[in-house]
């Protein structure tokens, strides 16, 4: 226990995320900055290798590469424990600062495709990320494979670190 | 005597008596049906409505925590212009 330092609260549910129909997840966001630099965080590698895995998911980001152009690939590689997990495909749409769409071909025919809109208003930006799937079986199973059981206080001491 | 909101009662009827409705409750398993005789009996599915809310939870943690994370990083960036 320690005294007189009790973290505030963090707001709830800033994260909104929706099975929005049987074969698409939408994930929502309002992120506190300008439309360019929420864009150049997915976009450039030394800024997305600081936050697409944070340390309480357990994976470590062994490389980041990526090419965010129409027709462009990218390739991330991840330790998790003694194991290698690699992701990869392509960037079928890039509208600077504004809209992204990539493959996930690691999962052959049933990777999703992720659809991210960056839209500012007020000087802040809502971020939408949707994961359209070529089937409702394949949309449960990426579903399964995306929710983390037993975590409740790594989230917690996050959360702590985060408002502190 | 027990009394039901009527209003409500009648909705939650008019939705499970058309088929088409039904049908899509079934589909996602959260309610199941089983004709006897004349009447069809539904019940609330395998997959009730709290599993459903826990299971979009588990999944909506990671991506809470990951754009935490983001928000660090475009604030840095904030900070560096």
């Amino acid at each position: 226990m320690v005294a007189g330092r009790m973290p505030e609260p963090a707001p709830m549910n800033r994260t909104s995320v929706e099975r929005a129909t049987d074969r698409e997840i939408v994930v929502t966001r309002t992120i506190h900055a300008l439309a360019r630099l929420v864009f150049d965080a997915f976009t450039r590698p030394e800024l997305f290798r600081q936050w697409w895995v944070p340390k309480s998911l357990g994976l470590t980001l062994l490389s980041c590469e990526m090419d965010a152009r129409t027709g462009g690939k990218y390739r991330l590689v991840f330790r998790h424990g003694d194991s290698k997990m690699e992701f990869y495909g392509t960037y079928t749409e890039v509208v600077l600062h504004s809209r992204l769409t990539w493959t996930n071909e690691e999962s052959g025919e049933s990777g999703a495709v992720t659809t991210v809109t960056f839209e500012e208003e007020s000087g802040k930006t809502l971020l939408v990320l949707r994961d359209r799937y070529a089937s409702r079986e394949a949309a449960d199973a990426g579903m399964a494979s995306g929710a983390y059981d037993g975590m409740p206080e790594t989230f917690d001491q996050l959360d702590g670190l985060l408002v502190s | 005597m027990v009394s039901y909101t009527q209003a409500r009662l009648d909705d939650t009827f008019a939705a499970l008596s058309d088929v088409t409705r039904r049908g899509v409750l079934e589909q996602a398993g959260l309610v199941t049906t089983e004709k006897v005789r004349r009447v069809r009996n539904c019940r609330l599915g395998p997959r009730r409505l709290a599993a459903e809310a826990a299971w979009l939870e588990r999944y909506r943690r990671p991506w809470d925590a990951r754009f935490d994370a983001l928000e660090q990083v475009v604030e840095e960036l904030k900070c560096k212009e």
